[in-house]
């Protein structure tokens, strides 16, 4: 918790480039996807191998967030249609309210390098933009719902 | 009680931010590279050394422009190797910048790699510099008393011996140290939260670190 306090409240210069790793033992990893669910303006969970480990971080993380402000991110292979796989679907409604589902954000991605440029993909910039767009969206209606449920909690 | 910001808020100061990230770069960038280029830094073994602070405020100025206050969790499960797969932390880290900082959590089955230690060295650049300039230094004298080459700096023999020394250091500390205190923080404990090593990833290899769990 005090490490997640000391990056929001960061200020000046730093030198921390890429993304940020915790690392914890295996015991109690579940606690600390807790915490910082609880703590994160938006989550994204790449859901293109549904194990029952990530079912319970999207079960956690739809507990803990407005749904709205989980990115679900899928891999898509060659030839695929971008939407989420069939299999990949069923497995989350299996679990998952369809209507959370239905107001979580989707972000489709390649799996494949070579994808890239082709139909229906485009390339790394216009993935990287939408992404953005999706994840700017997902932290606006974080901070909506943290103001509305906890007053005066976060405010920009 | 302020509004919280819209979208479209969030990312048109996520778009100032990283303008002001490039133009306080070229503030340094551009002196940096007049008064070496004045001074003929790029010519001498010694003064080329000097540049190794300016490009590492430059890094620290892109960092501290590019990254947001504003957690964003990134969950993933990785036990498939995909040869020339996507690698989608460049592209959230890319999506994030400016307004969000990226992290993630791994547990005790990842160990180790390569490009991430690589692109983390970046940090200890400069005194390794320095350090690896003493190494070459006292080697290259101890080469030349030995094998009775000329003691002197300009000698041909000294920048191969220099760029090989370097390399192997450089690769060595990658592989050797790089996963095991570059690495981000290390929690011990759920209740206590404590941190044992704070430092810093670059480049998850997500294609081929182990996931959260088994």
């Amino acid at each position: 918790m005090r490490l997640i306090r000391q990056i929001t409240r960061r200020k000046g210069w730093h030198l921390d480039t890429g993304i940020f790793v915790i690392h914890c033992d295996d015991s109690f990893w579940r606690e600390i996807v807790e915490l910082c669910l609880t703590c994160a303006s938006a989550a994204v969970i790449d859901v293109t191998e549904p194990s029952q480990n990530v079912i319970w971080e999207l079960e956690t993380a739809f507990s803990l967030m407005p749904p709205e402000s989980i990115v679900l991110a899928c891999g898509i292979s060659e030839g695929a249609a971008k939407e989420l796989p069939v299999l990949v679907r069923e497995r989350l409604l299996a679990h998952l309210l369809g209507s959370a589902l239905a107001h979580a954000q989707t972000f489709f991605y390649p799996l494949q390098r070579v994808q890239l440029g082709q139909h229906p993909w485009g390339g790394r910039r216009d993935l990287r933009s939408d992404l953005e767009t999706q994840l700017a969206s997902a932290m606006a209606i974080n901070m909506h719902w943290r103001v509305r449920d906890e007053p005066g909690a976060i405010s920009e | 009680m302020e509004m919280p910001p819209d979208a479209e808020r969030i990312l048109s100061r996520a778009r100032r931010s990283r303008v002001h990230g490039v133009v306080m770069a070229l503030v340094v960038l551009l002196p940096c590279t007049f008064l070496a280029w004045y001074h003929g830094l790029y010519a001498d073994l010694f003064g080329s050394f000097l540049l190794w602070p300016a490009v590492t405020l430059i890094l620290v100025l892109a960092s501290t422009f590019q990254k947001g206050n504003r957690l964003i969790l990134w969950l993933r499960r990785f036990h498939v190797t995909r040869p020339a797969g996507m690698q989608f932390h460049r592209l959230l880290q890319g999506a994030c910048s400016g307004f969000g900082f990226p992290l993630t959590v791994q547990d005790s089955t990842f160990r180790r790699s390569l490009a991430m230690s690589a692109v983390k060295m970046q940090i200890l650049a400069t005194p390794l510099m320095l350090v690896l300039l003493v190494v070459m230094m006292v080697m290259y004298r101890g080469l030349a008393r030995a094998f009775g080459l000329p003691d002197q700096l300009s000698a041909p023999i000294l920048p191969g011996l220099g760029v090989l020394l370097f390399l192997g250091v450089w690769i060595t500390a990658c592989a050797g140290l790089g996963h095991r205190w570059l690495p981000a923080a290390r929690v011990r404990s759920p209740e206590t939260g404590r941190c044992a090593r704070k430092n810093f990833e670059t480049n998850p290899p997500d294609h081929q670190a182990k996931g959260l769990a088994p």
